[in-house]
């Protein structure tokens, strides 16, 4: 498979998971993914089309409202919580 | 030179279930963070399970949308970072959707605009901006309620069909009152029940269409025309100078009054969908599958309305009101005719019962039927029908009631109400003479005596006949 | 002493609940610092307790279910309503799970007392239990090597006697290669038999809770008290097992088969004399079919597609916003995710985002992640012909021996010792790893490989191999 794995690529894809890499991750990430290609060429032949098929029944839930974690339960795992909401820092950080 | 513009609506209704659309959850209003659980908190080891109620609604939805269901259902992650979304994804649908292929007549003309899918997906948390520490938008700290992460919602994609804003407007208008005549969703975009994007493109040649923008944040039918006509404007601006028109997604800025571009979204639009292995593929259960949509057409039904005759403003106040255009039919059904029961039901009642601060319900409908059959009878007419409907309101009670009270009563027979007419004629000799004499205007006077001591009672066509015939007499 | 003689012994009062989890703790007290299998304990107040209690029901002689008094020990990926629930990571360092996983739920109706938590590679990604925030787990048969993984901590808490039986999770051979590098017996189930609600999803058309325990008996008696269709998992299914305490099925007619081209994939030296000879036993009753699996190498290029993918995915939700800890004084969400990300995860988790993460992205999904499911169908297909032949496959568990704490591989070579597990997963088969013989010393595991469903028929052949091997 000839894919050229470089430092953007790299970068691209730990931004696309929310990680920040040291350069000499990103390195060490970019030696990985070349080994990886190596395991993975063995699928270079196959055909990619399949079809998705329902095997088994469908799993529901009635609509019927059934709350048993007490959602206190779940206020105590919140962070920082104000009136109610669960506070998160700003989308941008303050400036222009 | 001559614009071609093309229009196309992306339009999330909320389905009006009890519970989530993957977990029991209740969707009820709350205090912030009070119906929320592992499942729709994307907590470690919790799975999702739909819900079959939404699949129904969905498959209710889509039928009346005329479109081809694709009974084996596929969900699909849509991968993305945001503080509103619990799980890093989204559980929603990519290939197939639910539905594909369908069309809807808008309400009045009956245009067909083609619809290209609809699908069905869960809804994100509900964030605001905490303004307290005075910064502003996101700049802000995020405040996020997640009683409406894993809500039930319908995507609605047309086909770029419509071409004017005012379509644009009736458009979603019709699919607004289609959800609510099927009982589906309350759609009501204040509340954000109903939330709708646009996609526009103006080009020179018809069947061309131009450079897609996608326009976002437009809250209400007003916004969103005068989004499509602020928007028709600023391209064909672009297109008459040679200025690029660039393929982006814009704002629509309310106080501005105009579209103002997004900032470039930092993640990006990979959403690298691919078929949600918690929910493997399932084909609808036959009930599911056959349920049938109680209405096909909200044009059908405008035609209907319109049949009765009606000014234009009316028909349309009733096609996008359902629960009026069925308690209409229900009386019609009872043999009251079309303009009676307007004239009664929503002249009368509602307009009265909105100027005592109260809403119209269904069992305003029974009101129309009984009164309208006392009218028929001659036990009442106009007039006393009005007053019974006033008292029935400021008193909050029925018209039986307040008929039963006030206006029956034993049953005044032809004879008393004589004897009582010429008792006022008696009483009032000197007027009778003035009538004797010619004039004709003292009869009002005597009318209002007459009145006066029926009490009511007594319908005025018939006091006005018996008394004519006495003055006559006389 | 099997469960089933437990029980006896707690029926007849010949030994008491009480008595054997003192000498549970007892055996925690002198091998845990060494062998380092919990991550966390409960109370040995809280524990006593417990079994004070049902020592009181057996005296009682009320109707006692299946598991009454039993210790069990759950891994650290699996909820338990009010314990820790760390995935052996720092993002969840001290989160406390507010709810119980189902097949918990079923263990604690059964009667079983949950003592604690096991150790793990960090969520599940591992073969050597030493990627965890814990320290390495040591296997209990030689302290220098690795149990194996990712379930090595439920593994070696059974081998060194500190807990009759314990879940673990197996997704490319997380509860079979523990089994066999400590010479325990591990169960997976056919995917769907035992609910997922409550195991942290790592890849989750893959994962399946399973048992480790000294003996089939025990093994097959807890997967049956945890197996059953549940409302709260979508994925699972009803598929046939026998009341907890119900023989095995008979399998005189049974047709064993072995793979075919697994010449070309050899094991090590020690490996290869301990199957040949284990083979050689069981021909002597059983007439041995060999069967062609010729895509079945190509399972660990699929694996480590399918599996990253999903987990990257799965693994998106752990941003420090409604849970557990985030890194406080960011100025942005993104920079308190990110950071809480980097800082949380360690580098194998990271490493498996990362490749699944691209294998999903645009442009190289249908190159990769959809080529792999492509082959991932292949694979099934083989098995289901194969299975026209045979009722069940043997393979051994692991091509390596257990190897030393602390020994340089580089990922892809621990990936590749995984060849003989993953395609059980990626068909959804059930499969028991049990110990064929040792080599220096070091335990040699076999896998039983069967029909989708047939969970209750490989069960009872690898009873029987059991007894031949004995």
């Amino acid at each position: 498979m000839s894919i050229n794995i470089d430092k953007d690529l790299v970068k691209k894809i730990a931004d696309m998971a929310m990680l920040e890499l040291s350069d000499e991750e990103v390195a060490e990430f970019e030696q990985y993914f070349r080994e990886m290609l190596d395991i993975f060429d063995v699928l270079a032949d196959v055909p990619s089309e399949y079809e998705l098929k329902a095997h088994q029944e469908g799993v529901f839930h009635k609509d019927e409202v059934k709350e048993d974690v007490d959602y206190h339960d779940l206020w105590m795992r919140f962070s920082i919580m104000k009136n109610g909401y669960l506070l998160v820092p700003p989308i941008r950080g303050g400036e222009e | 030179m001559k614009y071609y513009v093309h229009i196309g609506f992306e339009v999330h209704i909320r389905l009006k279930t009890k519970t989530k659309m993957f977990c029991s959850c209740s969707t009820e209003e709350g205090d912030p963070n009070t119906h929320i659980c592992p499942v729709c908190l994307g907590y470690p080891g919790a799975l999702p399970v739909p819900n079959i109620e939404a699949l129904r609604y969905a498959v209710k939805m889509s039928k009346a949308l005329h479109g081809k269901i694709n009974d084996v259902v596929i969900f699909a992650r849509k991968n993305y970072f945001y503080p509103d979304l619990p799980k890093g994804y989204q559980i929603s649908q990519h290939e197939p959707p639910l539905m594909e292929d369908g069309y809807i007549e808008l309400a009045s003309s009956g245009k067909k605009i083609r619809i290209k899918r609809l699908h069905v997906e869960e809804d994100a948390a509900k964030v605001l901006y905490d303004s307290s520490t005075g910064r502003q938008g996101e700049n802000a700290y995020l405040m996020i309620d997640f009683n409406r992460s894993g809500v039930p919602l319908a995507e609605i994609v047309s086909y770029p069909d419509i071409h004017d804003p005012d379509e644009g407007v009736e458009y979603l208008r019709t699919l607004q009152a289609l959800a609510r005549y099927l009982g589906v969703s309350d759609a009501n975009m204040e509340k954000g029940q109903m939330r709708a994007d646009v996609n526009i493109s103006v080009s020179t040649a018809p069947d061309v269409l131009g450079t897609k923008v996608e326009i976002k944040n437009m809250n209400s039918f007003r916004a969103i025309h005068d989004a499509l006509q602020y928007e028709i404007e600023r391209q064909i601006k672009a297109l008459e100078s040679g200025e690029p028109i660039y393929q982006e997604t814009r704002m629509w800025d309310e106080h501005q009054g105009k579209t103002i571009v997004m900032r470039r979204k930092e993640t990006s639009d990979d959403y690298r969908y691919f078929p949600e292995p918690d929910i493997p593929p399932f084909r609808l259960p036959e009930d599911v599958l056959s349920v049938k949509p109680e209405y096909e057409s909200v044009h059908e039904i405008w035609k209907d309305v319109a049949s009765w005759q009606i000014d234009d403003k009316k028909v349309s106040f009733i096609v996008y009101n359902p629960p009026i255009y069925e308690s209409l039919k229900e009386i019609i059904s009872k043999g009251v005719p079309p303009k009676v029961a307007i004239s009664l039901y929503l002249d009368e009642i509602k307009g009265t019962l909105e100027k005592n601060g109260r809403e119209l319900t269904p069992e305003h409908a029974t009101w129309v039927v009984f009164i309208h059959d006392l009218l028929e009878k001659g036990k009442i007419d106009n007039s006393i029908a009005k007053r019974i409907i006033k008292k029935a309101i400021s008193q909050n009670t029925t018209p039986e009631d307040v008929y039963k009270k006030e206006f029956s009563g034993p049953s005044l027979s032809e004879e008393d109400i004589r004897n009582t007419i010429r008792e006022v004629l008696s009483e009032n000799p000197h007027i009778v003479e003035k009538y004797k004499g010619g004039k004709k205007s003292v009869f009002g006077f005597l009318m209002g005596q007459c009145m006066k001591k029926f009490g009511g009672k007594v319908p005025a066509s018939t006091i006005k006949k018996l008394l004519e015939e006495e003055l006559g007499s006389v | 002493m099997t469960i089933a003689d437990l029980r006896k012994a707690f029926q007849s009062g010949e030994m008491t609940p009480l008595e054997y989890m003192e000498g549970i703790l007892n055996k925690i007290r002198e091998k845990e610092k060494e062998i380092n299998a919990f991550t966390h304990l409960e109370k040995t107040d809280t524990l006593l307790k417990e079994a004070e209690m049902w020592t009181e029901k057996y005296i009682n002689g009320e109707e006692m279910p299946p598991l009454a008094g039993i210790p069990i020990a759950i891994k650290d990926n699996i909820a338990v309503k009010d314990m820790p629930l760390t995935c052996a990571s720092k993002i969840l360092q001290e989160f406390i799970s507010p709810y119980d996983a189902t097949a918990v739920l079923k263990l604690k109706k059964a009667g079983a007392i949950i003592i604690g938590k096991t150790n793990l590679d960090e969520f599940a990604m591992g073969s050597a239990t030493e990627y965890s925030i814990f320290g390495p787990t040591r296997n209990p048969v030689d302290t220098e090597r690795v149990p194996g993984g990712s379930s090595g901590g439920s593994a070696a808490a059974v081998a060194a006697g500190m807990v009759p039986v314990a879940l673990g999770s197996d997704t490319g051979g997380s509860v079979r290669q523990p089994a066999s590098f400590t010479g325990t017996v591990g169960i997976k189930p056919s995917y769907g038999m035992v609910s997922r609600y409550g195991l942290v999803a790592f890849a989750s058309s893959l994962d399946q809770i399973g048992v480790l325990a000294r003996n089939i008996e025990d093994a097959t008696l807890v997967m049956r008290v945890i197996a059953g269709k549940d409302d709260r998992d979508a994925t699972s299914v009803a598929l046939k097992v026998n009341e907890p305490y119900h023989a095995f099925e008979d399998i005189s007619d049974v047709k064993i088969g072995v793979w075919k081209e697994i010449e070309e994939y050899e094991a090590e030296e020690g490996v290869m004399k301990v199957w040949d000879e284990a083979i050689q036993k069981v021909s002597s009753h059983y007439n041995i079919i060999p069967v062609s699996l010729p895509d079945l190498a190509s399972g660990i290029a699929a694996y480590y597609l399918i599996a990253p993918a999903e987990a990257s995915a799965n693994l998106a939700r752990y941003d420090g916003v409604r849970y557990a800890w985030r890194v406080l004084n960011s100025s942005t969400y993104k920079e308190m995710v990110k950071k809480t990300r980097t800082i949380g995860f360690g580098k194998e988790v990271k490493r498996r985002i990362m490749i699944g993460t691209f294998a999903l992205s645009a442009g190289f999904q249908d190159a990769f992640y959809k080529k792999a499911v492509a082959m991932r169908y292949r694979i099934m297909e083989n098995f289901e012909r194969a299975f026209k032949e045979v009722d069940v496959i043997l393979v051994p568990t692991s091509p390596k021996l257990p190897w030393k704490i602390g020994e340089k591989m580089t990922p892809s070579e621990v990936y590749k010792a995984d060849l003989y597990t993953i395609p059980v997963n990626l068909a959804g088969l059930p499969a028991v790893s049990i110990p064929a013989g040792k080599v220096n010393g070091l335990p040699v595991g076999l896998q039983v490989i069967g029909k989708y469903g047939e969970d209750e028929k490989v069960w009872a052949v690898a009873r029987r191999l059991m007894s031949i091997w004995r």
